[in-house]
């Protein structure tokens, strides 16, 4: 009986710890470690006065008569925390899709089609004289550079395994800048029998030279930076090219002007210099 | 055992009951607190702030919204992005059910009659330009789209957008989906077609008089972000490609390919 008053009487003493919510210091262990808005305000990888270069892979997206790949080395400076300007430059190889390559496509076509160069008679159709596809947006970029402003006003992180901290920048950029242009050139072959049967000429890596037929655009894009170490970063950004070329649609009896659009999809690595 | 090591044995467990009753929420071991208030800032040493700089974490961790066991109505835009032959965009709406914070099942479908399909570009340039059009059926539209997904999203984050916080996540999400599709014709002269017609190339579009060439079993996978700015409101961008095997059959030829549209989808999610 002595010993269940005395198991009562602790039982009775433990029950307040129920009678009351449970109080928590604001810093148990000293550390600072859960303060909410100073800790996702601690920005890791500050942007102003920041130097970086990038060297990016580039591919030219939703590609009608060309599909572009290229490299891009391009130099940031944060000017302050959300923005930047930068210098990009860029070489790009085209080559012609299949669109235009295909038996069944336009040079193809333009070769053994109903209305071809083998059907009308080779050599003296003047079907097989000139076989180059006449569409806009035919040309190829070769070089490019750009001078770009930044954006760069979200500054996050993202939980990716329970403890591992990773920041990252997203951005929306603009410029202008000049591309050079080249214009690959098919000829027919001596005695046509199948469509296959022409030559493609300038489309070789470097033949058009860097900024050949150089050509001012306007830059507009926007990307995301996440920083792997504190020296290093990994980009992807979509970016297009925007210029004003010159074509003569037909029905028209001159040339007009119209805006030719090309978008990229690059990513990369960013090298944080200082 | 005696009586007294049994007692002390029941003392110990009764006052350790407490403990297991509730996540503590300045725990940094408990589950991610789904609504939790934010702590009041208080003034911190700038050194020991220094000092735990690599313990950041937390905070990330520490969800503003949890998503878990709820429901998520998204009504969106979709437009598609690799318009080689032909185009879409319409509206639509998805209805996820969230059974874990990282896991669910989604519903989604456009809105039917409401979506738009056009011949890009291309189709025009080359019809103009050089007299030739694509195979008929790369010229087949979409009508309709509705499936059913799984979708995972393993990692979420925060932004600071000049001082307002936002909380994301990324997801993936992959699954099965029927599409209606519409086949390329001229007004007047093929039996069904539509009155309307391309300005450009006089085609108009019909329903395919073969059920089989109107319906189709596709495939659907994406991935996108999902941002949250209150506890019950957010924004949804999302590509996702819908792919499925097609087939044209027009004036005794028959043409076939495999499509994969893929769609830019941005939407309002509402936490319900």
């Amino acid at each position: 009986m002595r010993d269940l008053s005395v198991l009562l009487t602790f039982m009775a003493a433990a029950s307040s710890a129920f009678a009351a919510g449970p109080t928590y210091p604001p810093d148990p262990f000293n550390d600072a470690d859960f303060k909410d808005a100073p800790l996702i305000l601690d920005v890791s990888h500050p942007s102003r006065g920041r130097g970086e270069a990038s060297l990016m892979y580039a591919g030219s997206v939703i590609d009608k008569y060309t599909q572009h790949r290229g490299l891009m080395l391009q130099f940031d400076y944060a000017v302050t925390q959300t923005l930047g300007v930068g210098l990009t430059f860029g070489f790009m190889h085209g080559q012609l899709t299949n669109i235009v390559t295909d038996d069944a496509g336009i040079i193809g076509n333009k070769v053994g089609g109903p209305a071809g160069c083998v059907t009308k008679g080779w050599p003296n159709a003047p079907e097989c004289q000139d076989i180059n596809p006449n569409v806009p947006d035919y040309k190829q970029m070769t070089g490019v550079v750009d001078a770009l402003v930044f954006w760069q006003p979200l500054y996050g992180k993202i939980n990716v395994v329970s403890e591992l901290d990773v920041n990252l920048q997203a951005f929306v950029l603009a410029g202008l800048g000049i591309n050079g242009r080249r214009k690959i050139e098919a000829t027919v072959n001596d005695h046509p029998v199948a469509p296959s049967d022409y030559t493609l000429a300038g489309g070789g890596l470097g033949e058009g030279g860097l900024f050949g037929d150089p050509n001012p655009h306007l830059t507009l894009g926007t990307g995301l930076q996440v920083f792997l170490l504190d020296w290093l970063s990994l980009r992807a950004e979509v970016r297009g090219y925007i210029s004003r070329e010159t074509f003569q649609f037909e029905g028209d009896s001159v040339e007009s002007s119209y805006l030719a659009q090309y978008w990229f999809f690059q990513t990369g690595l960013g090298f944080i210099l200082f | 055992m005696s009586r007294v090591s049994l007692k002390i044995v029941g003392l110990v467990l009764f006052s350790a009951t407490p403990a297991f009753a509730a996540d503590l929420p300045g725990d940094p071991g408990a589950a991610p607190d789904a609504k939790a208030t934010p702590a009041k800032a208080e003034a911190v040493d700038p050194d020991l702030m220094k000092k735990a700089a690599d313990e950041s974490i937390y905070v990330v961790q520490r969800r503003a919204y949890s998503k878990s066991r709820s429901f998520e109505a998204t009504p969106f835009f979709f437009t598609s992005l690799n318009n080689k032959f032909v185009g879409h965009l319409g509206p639509g709406v998805a209805l996820a059910f969230h059974a874990r914070e990282n896991l669910a099942v989604e519903v989604v479908s456009s809105i039917p009659g409401a979506t738009v399909g056009f011949y890009s570009a291309l189709v025009d340039e080359v019809y103009r330009q050089e007299s030739l059009t694509p195979e008929d059926v790369d010229l087949k539209q979409v009508s309709y789209f509705g499936g059913l997904a799984l979708q995972f999203s393993a990692l979420y984050g925060k932004f600071e957008f000049y001082g307002w916080l936002i909380d994301y996540d990324f997801y993936a999400t992959i699954g099965f989906a029927g599409v209606s599709t519409k086949e390329t014709c001229f007004p007047g002269r093929d039996e069904g077609c539509s009155s309307d017609a391309d300005i450009s190339t006089g085609r108009g579009l019909r329903v395919p008089l073969t059920q089989g060439d109107q319906w189709k079993l596709a495939g659907q996978m994406g991935g996108g972000m999902r941002f949250f700015f209150s506890d019950f409101l957010g924004l949804r961008l999302e590509i996702r490609d819908i792919a499925y095997a097609d087939r044209a059959f027009y004036q005794g030829v028959t043409t076939t390919d495999t499509r994969g549209n893929v769609f830019f989808i941005l939407g309002v999610s509402v936490l319900l």
